[in-house]
């Protein structure tokens, strides 16, 4: 009936169950037991007491099983309740570990840019409605257990009336296939949907977050945001109801087998004239029926399972990760690092970098500036492995970055980017993140926070362990300034953990031109001994590189120090000119 | 109380005029339920009593009947779950609209500034359907209750003594509260670090520090911190609700043991013929029926609390941002179409709410009408702040803003704003076509080609556009799978946004080239400039700038100087530098840092002066 692949499809919910303590597990699979011998079981023990009490038989020990029974099966059932939900927040806890480290694992991050792999890991870590792969685990147990329960008691009824309990199982199967696949049906519209309801999402957190205030105040776009929202939100709540008022129309078909199967099950009882055997074949009739009828967990298991289904997919598109080599300190001075001739372009985009050749020697300060999307931010990227070259190569140490371990090269290098994290824990952890190899080096730590004078952005009482977060107890909130700081503090935190190469890529677009120029100015005499590569378009900032090199359409059109630069008429002195006449003026 | 009944009976009438028919057929499946349930008990035990007395006939139609009941009751369940949903869905959809409205109308800021109403806000929006579960879930409680009661009638006529499980029932429920309140309790405190991990797990794909994960090599530590924070929360809501079943165990073991009890003295009355088999069938039918319809009341009140959570932060809410909205509708008319004397800040002090610390204090300035207005200081001076109070982010905690000698607040915020047009730093990236992005600008010209050909090019944005695949039909940005822009270009296009307004008043540009690069960073001011000056001509426009870029300060017509909230100097470029002032030392240690020799003093004397 089922294909292996298929049946492994099938049961993927329950194979979660895996991922929890085997404390859990057991508990949970003791449950589901529990829960499927129960209903035959009393129903059995129902009929021999039923059957002993017109009998005149002793009734003490068929009384006491049957209060034992349904007392078991009574807390058996509350017990459930927060089992299934410890269950599902293990596995949910696991489940999403395994989405973020998937989407950590490959070494670049093109894949980021890539619609689908963006869609896939909204579908894996949304949890509409509450629907987790964790809760869908959890109801399928519950429903084999349903299952388990109704066939028990079709068992019990085969004894006396085999071919009922045959025809009862054919009508009921037939049943609930039907019906689990309406459901089914309905919930890839409800999947579908949810992809363009989260996209409406955009519109909901402009209308009402603090980002686009001021412009949504100033040109008055209050209505105009809603309409968007409307628009694309009307068309999610349509479509899903369309669907499930046609799931409604189709779900009552099922209804005529489900009363047969009661029917034909109650009927082959007619004419059995002991009280006993009627009251048990009664009881157990009631419970077959269980087997007809779909509960929600068949809805939680369906609705559960897209996130998963996302997950799986996801792990087939994403290119499998080489395990990283331990860390290991580095080893001697700063490398020297070459841009070969190299070449890129974004997906099928135009060129960004059609011919790069730049070398950084150890210890040395390189500024690289140019105009907006001239591939000054391209170049850090593949130098950090975050793309691949189309073409050329980036040596270190003459050896082909293509060739050392992802890993083991970054764990040279320190970065700062204009979009730095802004993590939600304490001081400490976002210092110390720059260089997780030596994250529990407090007295690194202390030398850090000292000399970017960090303690002014926490209170005296927490400390460093302040969470910079206003949405922790006790946390506080940075200005972009201040987080400026902190994210400028992680690199030297992590260049004095011996990171070697320090790059930073316009780290500074929270400050003004002056107190940018002043925090390079200091981040480079604090670093100096590691190669720099900083990228900004500030030319105050840059004058005082060793050497800065012009990116223009793709190449380095010049290269040199600033005086070399300044004496010839190119792009940069044109640049600098700009910025700087108006105050030459003053000298002149 | 009966503030919460009226509240909820609110909710309950939005409900209803959310989709009336399916909240009727909701009710009528509630009602198949109380009826549906002890009929059937009722029917199974003439079954059953009809089989004994070898009465086919008797036993047929109570087999059919019996059948029926139970296919209607399970049957009425499936489908309320998806009308229900439906409703919810609707009703989410409602309650979202409101609160974004409500939200975003307001004309201040000061809401989305208050860290809890903005939770508060972004919980409501996001999760208003909650509130339909809880109307849903108190009805079906409602239900359950009229099933319960039927049946112990039912099993009242076998023997009255079996009324005794009521109180039982009663009680369980009431520890049921008992743990769901705690369970609820729970539930507030694990949201902190469940929203904590979640912003940690988001990190992981998010692009924008994709690149930076890899490279420290923290995404390990991370995806831990994810790790550390859902377990925190697993462990108080696994504690809560382990106390809960053994609350809920406790009561229901007593239902069990009553229930037993009366099943064995039942049995025993066989004999006597009071009793017949078909009454033991009904009794634990029914037993089964209420473990089950109890069990149903009891996951209905544990979706009741989350949306009573939710209820309450939309009163909050309401309560919170509507009125000032409402209050600071002032007249729509008397706007000039010119500026003759200018804006002027009156003895003007501000204080964010929520804080106490004054940014501004008994500010006075004048604007004049015509001129072009820089604002100079280091972070914190209060630049941002004046821009805020200008455009009526904020309302003045003291003293008062004019224009042309009438207060700003006795103006509609909206027809004050229809004559301002700003450029800021934090600009919004707005994922539209290109064309609405720069349209929206004035929204009354959003469809008029031209007029948004007009702003891109008075924005020198031509070449932004230029580069589009579609030209201004391109959508832009990644959220609708459009085309990214790089952060100089954004800032080209929210420009040119702000070149949409015709007859501004007032133009604010609050850092307006942070994300260019020095080139376009001079065109742009190149541009505004003149835009400043043939504005000003024509309407007597005053535009101030905040920027850090002397070279475009100096060219002011009035430079203010301001230094933790109060005006230190204010004067034109030359007045400045001859006074010898904080300006004079601002510009000179710019002026070195471009011309003057390169020391670490300088950047040293920068860097105090900021922070």
């Amino acid at each position: 009936m089922f294909s292996s692949s298929g049946l492994r499809r099938s049961v993927r919910p329950l194979a979660l169950l895996g991922l929890v303590p085997v404390r859990v597990r057991i508990i949970a699979i003791a449950m589901g037991v529990v829960e499927s011998c129960l209903p035959p079981a009393v129903a059995f023990s129902f009929g021999s007491l039923v059957e002993r009490s017109s009998t005149g038989g002793p009734l003490v020990v068929a009384a006491a099983t049957l209060v034992a029974l349904l007392a078991v099966q009574q807390l058996s059932e509350i017990a459930i309740a927060p089992i299934r939900e410890r269950v599902a927040r293990e596995i949910d806890g696991r489940f999403r570990r395994s989405v973020g480290a998937l989407a950590l694992s490959p070494v670049g991050v093109s894949h980021l840019d890539d619609p689908v792999v963006a869609d896939l890991i909204g579908r894996a870590t949304s949890e509409v409605n509450g629907f987790t792969p964790g809760r869908a685990s959890a109801a399928q147990v519950v429903v084999i257990s349903q299952v388990a329960a109704a066939l028990g008691c079709l068992v019990l009824l085969s004894f006396r009336a085999p071919l009922a309990a045959l025809a009862m199982l054919v009508l009921l199967v037939l049943a609930r296939v039907s019906t689990t696949r309406v459901l089914v049906r309905l919930n890839d519209v409800v999947v579908r949907a949810g992809a363009l309801a989260g996209r409406a999402d955009y519109w909901r957190r402009l209308a009402t977050g603090i980002e686009g205030a001021k412009e949504v105040r100033v040109f008055g776009l209050a209505e105009w945001v809603v309409d968007r929202w409307r628009d694309r939100h009307t068309d999610r709540v349509r479509t899903v109801s369309r669907a499930r008022a046609r799931a409604l129309v189709l779900a009552w078909l099922p209804l005529a087998p489900v009363g047969a199967a009661a029917l034909v099950g109650l009927l082959a009882v007619v004419g059995v004239a002991e009280p006993g055997p009627v009251a048990q074949h009664v009881m157990a009739v009631f419970g077959a029926l269980g087997l007809g009828a779909v509960s929600w967990d068949v809805f939680v298991l369906a609705h559960g399972r897209a996130p998963l289904d996302a997950y799986d997919r996801l792990r087939t598109v994403l290119p499998p990760a080489p395990a990283p080599e331990p860390f290991a300190p580095p080893t001697g001075g700063p490398p020297s690092i070459r841009f070969e001739d190299v070449a890129f372009a974004y997906g099928d985009g135009d060129p960004v970098l059609s011919g790069i050749t730049l070398d950084v020697a150890p210890g040395e300060v390189v500024a690289v500036v140019g105009v907006n999307g001239a591939g000054k931010s391209t170049c850090v990227k593949l130098l950090q492995r975050l793309y691949e070259p189309d073409r050329g190569r980036i040596t270190v140490d003459g050896v082909d970055l293509r060739d050392l371990d992802a890993r083991a090269w970054r764990d040279r290098i320190a970065f700062v980017g204009q979009d730095f994290a802004r993590l939600d824990l304490s001081l400490r952890d976002n210092v110390t993140l720059g260089a997780p190899e030596r994250r529990h080096d407090d007295e690194l730590f202390e030398a850090v926070a000292a000399e970017f004078d960090l303690a002014d952005l926490v209170p005296a009482d927490t400390g460093w362990d302040t969470p910079l977060s206003r949405g922790r107890t006790g946390g506080t909130d940075l200005s972009g300034g201040q987080w400026q700081r902190v994210a400028l503090a992680r690199a030297l935190f992590a260049v004095r953990a011996g990171r070697q190469v320090l790059v930073l890529d316009e780290p500074t677009a929270h400050l003004d031109a002056d107190a940018e120029f002043a925090v390079f100015h200091q981040v480079v005499t604090a670093m100096r001994g590691a190669s720099i590569i900083l990228v900004s378009h500030r030319l105050a900032t840059v004058r005082f590189a060793d050497r800065i090199a012009v990116f223009r359409d793709g190449v380095v059109s010049e290269l040199g120090s600033h005086s070399d630069l300044i004496a010839s008429p190119a792009d940069y002195a044109r640049m600098f000119d700009v910025q700087a006449s108006p105050f030459a003026e003053d000298l002149s | 109380m009966i503030r919460s009944t009226r509240r909820w009976s609110a909710f309950a009438g939005t409900m209803w005029r959310a989709s009336p028919w399916r909240c009727a057929a909701v009710l009528l499946t509630l009602a198949i339920d109380v009826v549906g349930q002890p009929a059937f008990a009722v029917l199974l035990a003439g079954f059953t009593d009809a089989a004994l007395r070898g009465d086919p006939a008797g036993a047929g139609v109570h087999a059919v009947l019996a059948a029926s009941a139970w296919a209607a009751v399970s049957q009425s369940r499936g489908v309320r779950n998806q009308l229900r949903n439906d409703v919810r869905d609707r009703v989410g959809h409602l309650v979202t609209e409101d609160v974004m409205r409500l939200t975003a109308t307001e004309p201040r800021v000061d809401h989305l500034e208050d860290p809890r109403t903005l939770d508060q806000v972004d919980r409501v929006s996001a999760k208003g359907y909650t509130i339909a579960d809880t109307v849903w879930a108190a009805l079906e409680v409602a239900a359950i209750s009229l099933t319960v009661a039927l049946t112990l009638v039912v099993m009242s006529t076998v023997s009255p003594a079996l009324l005794l499980v009521l109180p039982v029932i009663l009680i369980t429920l009431w520890l049921n509260k008992v743990g769901q309140d705690g369970v609820r309790r729970a539930v507030e405190t694990a949201d902190e670090p469940l929203r904590v991990g979640a912003n940690l797990l988001r990190l992981t794909h998010d692009p924008r520090v994709a690149g930076e994960l890899r490279v420290t090599g923290a995404g390990g530590a991370v995806l831990d911190e994810h790790e550390r924070q859902w377990a925190t929360a697993s462990r108080v809501l696994d504690r809560a609700e382990a106390r809960a079943g053994v609350l809920l165990a406790a009561g229901w073991l007593v239902y069990v043991l009553a229930i037993g009890a009366g099943l064995v003295w039942a049995a025993t009355q066989i004999d006597s013929g009071r009793v017949g088999a078909g009454d033991l069938v009904m009794i634990l039918a029914i037993a089964r029926q209420q473990q089950l319809s109890v069990q149903m009341a009891v996951n209905g009140f544990s979706r009741m609390s989350e949306g009573v959570v939710t209820a309450a932060a939309y009163d909050e809410v309401r309560a919170t941002v509507a009125p000032t909205a409402r209050q600071a509708a002032g007249e729509h008319d008397g706007i000039g179409g010119r500026l003759h004397r200018g804006i002027a800040l009156r003895d003007l002090s501000f204080t964010y709410p929520g804080t106490s610390r004054p940014v501004l204090a008994n500010l006075d300035l004048e604007l004049p009408a015509g001129t072009m207005v820089a604002l100079v200081g280091a972070h914190g001076s209060g630049k941002t702040s004046v821009i805020k109070l200008l455009t009526g982010m904020h309302a003045p905690t003291s003293g008062r803003i004019e224009v042309d000698g009438r207060p700003l607040d006795t103006m509609a915020p909206e027809a004050w704003r229809a004559r301002v047009a700003a450029g800021f730093q934090d600009f919004v990236r707005l994922q539209a076509l290109a064309r609405e992005s720069v349209g929206v600008g004035d929204l009354t010209a959003v469809d008029d080609l031209p007029r948004v050909e007009g702003a891109v090019r008075d924005a020198g944005a031509e070449d932004v556009v230029a580069a589009l695949p579609e030209g201004l039909r391109t959508q832009l940005g990644t959220t609708f799978g459009g085309v990214d822009l790089s952060g100089g270009q954004w800032q080209k296009v929210a420009l040119a946004r702000g070149h949409m307004r015709q007859d501004p008043l007032l133009v604010v540009l609050d850092e307006p080239t942070a994300a260019l690069d020095p080139l376009s960073e001079s065109e742009v001011y190149t541009r505004q400039l003149s835009y400043a000056r043939a504005m000003a001509r024509r309407s007597g426009t005053v535009t101030v700038v905040v920027s850090h870029r002397f070279s475009t300060v100096r060219m002011a017509d009035l430079i203010i100087v301001l230094d933790r909230g109060a005006v230190v100097e204010q004067g034109d470029h030359d007045h400045l530098m001859a006074a010898g002032g904080t300006y004079a030392r601002l510009y000179t240690l710019q002026r070195d840092s471009y011309v003057g020799p390169a020391s670490d003093a300088t950047g040293r004397a920068v860097m105090n002066d900021e922070h």
